[in-house]
């Protein structure tokens, strides 16, 4: 008895120091990818007093330091979201970008630059995230037929995504010039992200990542089958609904700031259910890190490699990220 | 000491009806057996009484209250069902699986103490699977796995164990096992078994009160020896056969010899 005991805490206390370096070698990542960029840092200049001259440092500060603060409260939002929309649907291949919620986003957010052509700072984030509520709302209603089913609720989602999909086209193809500048907001960019944005995003991924990890129980629960998760005593119907709007929070909060950044929700799930055996209480703050070192990853890359040109982040993390998806694919047993 | 009653419970998917106004009663620490032929309802009647299908009409009491007067959580404390295929992730060890059935057990922060560490233990020990605890769902073989989610349902430490088909799919020998762990546990536990079996014979050798749904009716009920007459079974599965008495254990056996033609 005991050892059985002593045995899981063990286990547990060890992935929680895990989990607290790698939360600690994640600011000293942010550090560092804050010095890579087109604008040089003088490394010398930086020492002795390092820690008061990278504050007085105004490119750091002003300009690196929040977007790679926001690119990590996004990366954790988007991964967190699809791992819920994967645990949700049983289908290792839901995410914000396969489900509508960001499709939806994307054809509000075009919308609103057709509609109100020169306010874009102010309108597009409102618009984007409306949109994400409503494709989720719309994703929800057509999942539901006496209690969603996880199969529907993956069909649903990708029917409604390709019709936002289209419609975001139709606008696009017809106003070349009129949204010539949303096509990096729609390929996921960090570019020109701001302290104020930084405040928004915070309290919203803190409070999206601290639910998640109290919902994890039940997202575990969710794992067996319907029958079994009703002799557990959990109402199925109200738990999918709640997760549900838990993942079109962080994902649509996420997405307004900086766009679809691909892949993140994706791959961060699937690599880390790998690792964890669908235990969600591991997988929910395992993916939060994950998805908050490939954005800054991505974004780093992509400002740095074709220097002054910047490449969005979301392209460089769907490059990434798609060999690697691959490769999962071809070495899973399935 | 009736704890279950069922009273004009019907249930009816679209235009199709299931279930006609079964009334039944369950005693209380005794092992009931629903039997029947495939299609006849007793499946949804099991289902029905566990709150996993609602009924059309008719109540369901639990314990001499109303089942939808208990939250759904308050249901799993009292009353475990293993569904007849049960899916849970591949990757799981049996551990985490049996883990899962202290959910309802648990507060809504709350994580595994010590009470929870016993019940897994003994839940585990209870059938035979304490060796086993950290193999993957993936590795075990086909009785081992029904062991396991048995054991997941033990862990909820409910007065009465529901069981779909639980010997199906079952060699012989893993078959008598899991007969042997229900037996076991009805006797030095107490508790309150109903399973809805296939083999008559494994209802005889285990079951004291049998239940027989025809066409979504009780076509009747009673202890075994009641029941296993060639005439009742004939009506109830429209199979022929002969009931020879099994001297040793004094229970009665069928046999059976051939179809009734319709």
């Amino acid at each position: 008895m005991k050892q059985t005991h002593f045995k899981y805490s063990h286990n547990q206390y060890r992935q929680i120091i895990i989990f607290f370096i790698s939360f600690i070698f994640l600011f000293l990542f942010i550090a560092i990818c804050s010095l890579i960029g087109d604008a040089k840092i003088n490394y010398i200049s930086l020492f002795p007093n390092v820690i008061s001259n990278y504050l007085n440092n105004s490119i750091l500060i002003e300009y690196r330091l929040p977007r790679l603060l926001i690119g990590a409260c996004v990366g954790a939002n988007f991964a967190i979201s699809g791992a819920i929309l994967q645990a949700v649907t049983k289908n290792p291949l839901a995410a914000p970008n396969v489900t509508g919620i960001n499709a939806g986003s994307s054809f509000f957010s075009v919308l609103s630059l057709l509609i109100f052509a020169n306010t874009n700072f102010f309108i597009l984030p409102l618009a984007s995230f409306t949109g994400a509520i409503f494709a989720g709302i719309v994703v929800y209603f057509f999942a539901n037929k006496k209690g969603i089913t996880p199969l529907r609720l993956i069909l649903s989602g990708v029917a409604v995504d390709a019709f936002f999909h289209s419609g975001t086209t139709f606008i696009l193809v017809n106003n070349t010039e009129a949204v010539g500048s949303i096509y990096v907001w729609l390929s996921g960019s960090l570019w020109g992200k701001e302290w104020s944005e930084f405040l928004f995003i915070l309290p919203c991924s803190i409070i999206g990542i601290f639910v998640s990890i109290v919902l994890s129980k039940r997202i575990n629960i969710l794992n067996l089958s319907d029958e079994v998760i009703i002799g557990l005593g959990l109402n199925i119907k109200k738990n999918r609904i709640i997760l549900l709007i838990l993942a079109v929070f962080l994902s649509s909060t996420g997405v307004c700031l900086v766009g679809p950044i691909g892949f993140i929700g994706l791959i961060i799930p699937n690599i880390m259910r790998t690792l964890f055996k669908y235990d969600y209480k591991l997988i929910i703050p395992f993916s939060a890190l994950g998805g908050a070192f490939l954005v800054i990853l991505s974004d780093t890359i992509g400002r740095s490699v074709l220097a002054p040109i910047e490449i969005p982040a979301g392209l460089i993390s769907s490059l990434l990220g798609s060999p690697y998806f691959i490769y999962l694919l071809l070495k899973s047993r399935f | 000491m009736n704890k279950i009653k069922c009273t004009n419970l019907s249930v009816s998917y679209f235009d199709k009806i299931v279930l006609n106004n079964v009334n039944i009663k369950i005693e209380k620490n005794k092992i009931t057996a629903l039997i029947g032929s495939n299609g006849s309802g007793k499946s949804t009647l099991l289902k029905t009484i566990a709150r996993i299908i609602q009924p059309s009409s008719g109540q369901v009491y639990l314990d001499g209250k109303l089942i939808q007067s208990y939250s759904s959580q308050e249901v799993a404390r009292i009353l475990s069902i293993l569904p007849q295929s049960p899916e849970a992730p591949q990757e799981f060890t049996v551990e985490r699986l049996v883990q899962y059935g202290r959910f309802p057990r648990q507060s809504f922060f709350g994580s595994l103490n010590q009470n929870d560490y016993e019940a897994i233990e003994w839940a585990l020990k209870s059938t035979h699977m304490i060796e086993l605890k950290n193999k993957r769902l993936s590795d075990l073989s086909g009785g081992q796995r029904q062991r396991a989610w048995i054991a997941m349902a033990l862990a909820q430490e409910s007065e009465y164990i529901f069981l779909d088909e639980p010997t199906t799919y079952l060699d012989m020998r893993h078959q008598i096992e899991v007969l042997n762990i229900l037996q076991s546990l009805n006797k030095n536990q107490n508790k309150t078994i109903v399973m809805v079996v296939h083999d008559i014979n494994h209802a005889a050798k285990i079951a004291h009160n049998v239940i027989a749904i025809k066409n979504g009716q009780v076509f009747t009920d009673g202890t075994i020896k009641q029941i296993l007459d060639e005439k009742v079974i004939e009506n109830i599965f429209g199979v022929k056969g002969i009931i020879i008495n099994d001297k040793l254990n004094n229970i009665p056996l069928f046999f059976p010899l051939d179809v009734v033609l319709d």
